[in-house]
């Protein structure tokens, strides 16, 4: 070692750590041990196995969520055969979809007709314009021999009356 | 002398793999059949050069031993992955490699690395430090001991990817090529690195080794 001639190269001394290794029984603890773990991961399912999974029970879930609140946040101004479009065809039959379609006509004509509401005096006053539909009626309470007028009138007249009636 | 003859007969020690690269498919294919006897064969196959890497890398033996078991198992769970582009020696060891350069990123977090701490971290775990300990070798003399824990010092002062090259290239015997492979860099790469890492092993162990 005192002498250059003496001491080993530098690939030699890295080469001789190749036997820098374990013993036999180190290698069977470490054979056995890897045995052990990889057949207990076949067991353990992986992570994206697992998201799969779980994605499948919540998509549906989501897919509801998801339909009743935007039919639901839409309100009237849906068309209703947007809505049923939408949904799914085995959730709606035929015949459902042409009573929904047929109920749906009706909300839409009423809403389609004019209410007037005039408030004069001790008149009220009612009134369905259009012309088409098969209701036209006027309501008034001016008519003087109506009953409402008379009943109201007599009991303004006589109400002080009766109340001092009861007076002491 | 003695250096030399262990430099000679080095090829014996850790071979790169017994069977032809179709032998190690049927076996990669057996075993994604489901038959672990064939990974098993792969194992024994590959664990004395992946546990030898692992442990030139870390410096320790726990580590080491801990590092090989996950290579093989993580392995063995992405064999599906294993497309026959490389060899199969080539594809484990790049999970080898990676995992113990990971790990020593993490343990640098935790704590600086140094050698007292490598070495504490050997005497502290006896079980683990025996079994390691080659006692069939005779030759291993004291001055072996000693050269080569001045070696270890002087390795880990390299950078870990300096110290991985020369590792797998001085020590494993893998070509340039199949370093670059590994390490997934160019060939020019891996022979810069090897040069400058050759160059300051020289001089941090100049008294121990030839000029």
């Amino acid at each position: 070692m005192n002498t250059n001639q003496s001491k080993p190269s530098l690939e030699a001394l890295l080469q001789s750590k190749k036997y820098d290794l374990p013993n036999d029984e180190f290698w069977n603890i470490l054979q056995d041990s890897v045995k052990g773990k990889a057949l207990a991961s076949l067991a353990e399912q992986p992570l994206s196995h697992r998201f799969l999974k779980s994605s499948f029970l919540i998509l549906p879930v989501l897919l509801l969520t998801f339909f009743f609140s935007s039919s639901f946040y839409s309100g009237s101004s849906t068309s209703p055969s947007t809505v049923l479009s939408s949904a799914s065809p085995s959730l709606i039959t035929e015949l459902e979809e042409k009573q929904i379609l047929h109920d749906f006509k009706i909300i839409q004509d009423l809403e389609s007709l004019d209410f007037e509401y005039t408030d004069s005096t001790s008149v009220a006053f009612l009134s369905i314009n259009d012309k088409s539909t098969f209701a036209e009626k006027n309501l008034e309470l001016n008519q003087e021999n109506s009953f409402e007028i008379q009943y109201l009138s007599n009991f303004e007249h006589h109400q002080d009356d009766l109340l001092s009636q009861y007076t002491f | 002398m003695f250096f030399m003859q262990i430099a000679a007969k080095d090829t014996k020690v850790l071979p790169k793999s017994l069977l032809h690269p179709d032998e190690v498919y049927d076996l990669v294919t057996l075993a994604l059949q489901g038959d672990f006897s064939a990974f098993d064969k792969i194992m024994s196959l590959y664990k004395e050069r992946l546990y030898s890497v692992i442990y030139n890398i870390t410096f320790n033996h726990e580590d080491a031993a801990d590092l090989t078991q996950e290579t093989f198992v993580k392995a063995f769970r992405s064999l599906s992955k294993f497309k026959r582009k490389s060899s199969f020696f080539t594809w484990i060891y790049r999970i080898g490699v990676n995992l113990a350069l990971s790990h020593l990123k993490k343990k640098k977090a935790r704590k600086f690395f140094s050698f007292d701490q490598i070495t504490d971290g050997v005497s502290n775990n006896k079980e683990i430090s025996n079994l390691a300990t080659t006692e069939k070798s005779s030759v291993r003399s004291t001055l072996l001991n000693e050269l080569h824990e001045k070696l270890n010092e002087a390795l880990s002062k390299l950078s870990d990817k300096h110290r991985t090259i020369v590792v797998l290239f001085e020590i494993d015997g893998l070509s340039h090529k199949e370093i670059a492979t590994i390490m997934k860099c160019t060939e020019g790469t891996v022979r810069s690195r090897l040069h400058y890492a050759k160059l300051q092993l020289q001089s941090l162990l100049g008294d121990y080794i030839k000029n």
